[in-house]
């Protein structure tokens, strides 16, 4: 009974009569029943079961990539909604300062706390830690990959899948400057955009240098929007499109039908704002299911 | 109008069912986008629309339960619902009555211990309310709770009876639930047909009559069951097909 393929359980369904399996997720002993409280799938590994739901809130692990939102700005802590059980906490000592330099966090960070990220600011984070008692989660952006998501223009997408669900659609502006040769991956935002301007003016007067780096950080904001062209915004718009009828139909969401339905789209020529019409949605689905064949 | 029998000598209730037949249920999960969880439970000409949002970070700081999360319950009728046209408000009475009895009934059929510190609100809507709606908006939840993946121990189902005219009949409409009779209103957990929580309204009633009623309503609880799991089930199975349609 439980080794049949892709059981399907709905709440208060017993799983087995046998007393040697283990409990994972989404599964209660009931009257020393193991019973399911979800409705999902059963998953067996060796002597541990477990349900798998299709739909629920976003359940971390370390080491994922997740996109949120800040929440709130606190004392030396960010609260950032990830779309999980309980807002995750990014604290000041997780984040890369913009000088930068790897030092104590002085007071005066503290007070800059919003110069860094904002409340509504979207970013890009790892799950450091979890506290599977309290329920907290902590994040860090201690690398160059992570950090706010800003709006930038150049010719090509940027497009970052969190594992919580979150998407973010951009162009980045700074990775084509990648200098393949610098092996030390995390450094070359460093590198190629900020430490040559920082050195040299460090040497001259370096107050003013600093100054110069806290203003520039400040004023990305305003560049916003600057630039963009009609063809970039369409590409946007296609992309997130693709992803939201994957996402309408419940489909898996991955990189490879992304791109099967953002091309598919081209060639039955349909205008992105169409693509969201159920009809086309169907058809954009039904040429995936053939190409299958 | 003045009805001078609810039940006819050949058996037939006014709207022509028998006594211990229910209405005609229809269900839909999932059709809100965002929220966590939606169902709609359609029964006869009542008509509930409950969506779940959470696990997540409470809103209110001073309500946070250490242990576990806390559920906040909204419930709102809609204008048009009723043959009258009236209002209620958030503070009726008949408002906060139907909060208490949803998050009572609740309560220990979800495993609040896995989220401490966490909210889950539940919002009920109801579009057209025709006997039953207490019912109704338990099962509702019941299958939005199940639709958002949170984990419960078993399925709450619930069905209303009445004793009228000497006769028990279940699953009453909004005629025979405004004539006087004592109404009865049970959940049940599914599988292991213990009651969670009963309500009665005009009660002066015999105690093998009580019995018969409510042997009578969990009857009628448990093939609501059936239906609601049926939903549940077909509902997984089309979210597990369109998701490993693409896989390859």
């Amino acid at each position: 009974m439980i080794n049949e393929p892709q059981r399907i359980v709905t709440p208060g369904e017993i799983l087995t009569q046998e007393s040697d399996f283990l409990r994972g997720h989404g599964v209660s002993l009931q009257n020393n029943q193991l019973t399911a409280t979800i409705s999902g799938v059963v998953e067996k590994v060796n002597k541990l079961v477990s349900v798998e739901p299709l739909k629920s809130r976003y359940n971390p692990h370390v080491g994922d990539i997740v996109i949120g939102r800040i929440n709130e700005v606190m004392r030396k802590k960010w609260k950032v909604e990830v779309n999980s059980t309980q807002n995750a906490i990014l604290s000041l000592s997780a984040i890369i300062l913009p000088d930068g330099i790897q030092r104590r966090r002085t007071s005066t960070d503290e007070m800059n706390m919003r110069n860094f990220y904002k409340e509504d600011d979207l970013i890009c984070a790892e799950v450091q830690k979890i506290q599977w008692q309290e329920n907290k989660i902590f994040l860090h952006t201690r690398s160059l990959k992570y950090g706010k998501l800003k709006i930038r223009s150049i010719d090509y997408l940027l497009l970052i899948l969190g594992v919580n669900g979150y998407c973010w659609i951009s162009s980045p502006e700074t990775v084509p400057k990648i200098d393949k040769k610098n092996t030390d991956k995390n450094n070359w935002w460093v590198s190629t955009h900020q430490k040559t301007d920082f050195e040299k003016d460090l040497s001259t007067d370096p107050k003013s240098a600093k100054l110069r780096i806290r203003k520039r950080f400040i004023d990305d904001e305003s560049q916003r929007y600057k630039s963009f062209t009609q063809e970039m915004r369409e590409k946007i718009a296609r992309t997130r499109n693709s992803i939201f009828v994957l996402s309408t139909l419940n489909m898996t969401i991955d990189p490879i039908a992304i791109m099967k339905i953002y091309s598919k789209s081209l060639s039955l020529q349909l205008e992105s704002k169409d693509m969201l019409e159920p009809n086309n949605m169907m058809n954009l689905i039904d040429a995936k299911e053939e190409e299958k064949i | 109008m003045e009805i001078s029998e609810y039940v006819n000598p050949e058996g037939l209730r006014i709207d022509g069912r028998r006594r211990k037949e229910l209405r005609k249920i229809e269900i839909e999960m999932g059709k809100l986008e965002q929220v966590d969880g939606s169902a709609l439970f359609v029964e006869g000409f009542t008509r509930v629309m409950a969506s779940v949002c959470g696990p997540k970070e409470v809103e209110n700081r001073s309500k946070a339960v250490e242990d576990k999360a806390f559920i906040s319950v909204e419930f709102l009728s809609a204008t048009f619902s009723t043959r009258k046209r009236t209002k209620m408000s958030k503070k009726d009475r008949r408002v906060l009555e139907i909060c208490s009895i949803i998050r009572k009934t609740f309560e220990p059929v979800l495993q609040l211990e896995l989220f401490p510190e966490s909210e889950i609100s539940i919002f009920i809507q109801v579009l057209q309310a025709d006997g039953g709606v207490e019912s109704a908006c338990i099962n509702a939840v019941t299958l939005a709770l199940i639709d958002a993946g949170i984990p419960m121990i078993d399925f709450v189902c619930s069905c209303t009876g009445t004793y009228l005219d000497s006769f028990c009949i279940l699953d009453t409409n909004f005629i025979e639930e405004t004539a006087g009779g004592s109404i009865l209103i049970a959940a049940i957990l599914a599988k292991s047909k213990k009651v969670v929580s009963t309500q009665m309204k005009i009660s002066r009633l015999k105690m093998e009559n009580f019995t018969e009623l409510l042997e009578l309503v969990v009857d009628g609880c448990s093939r609501i069951y059936d239906l609601m799991e049926d939903a549940t089930r077909k509902r997984t199975k089309e979210q597990l097909n369109s998701q490993t349609a693409l896989i390859k």
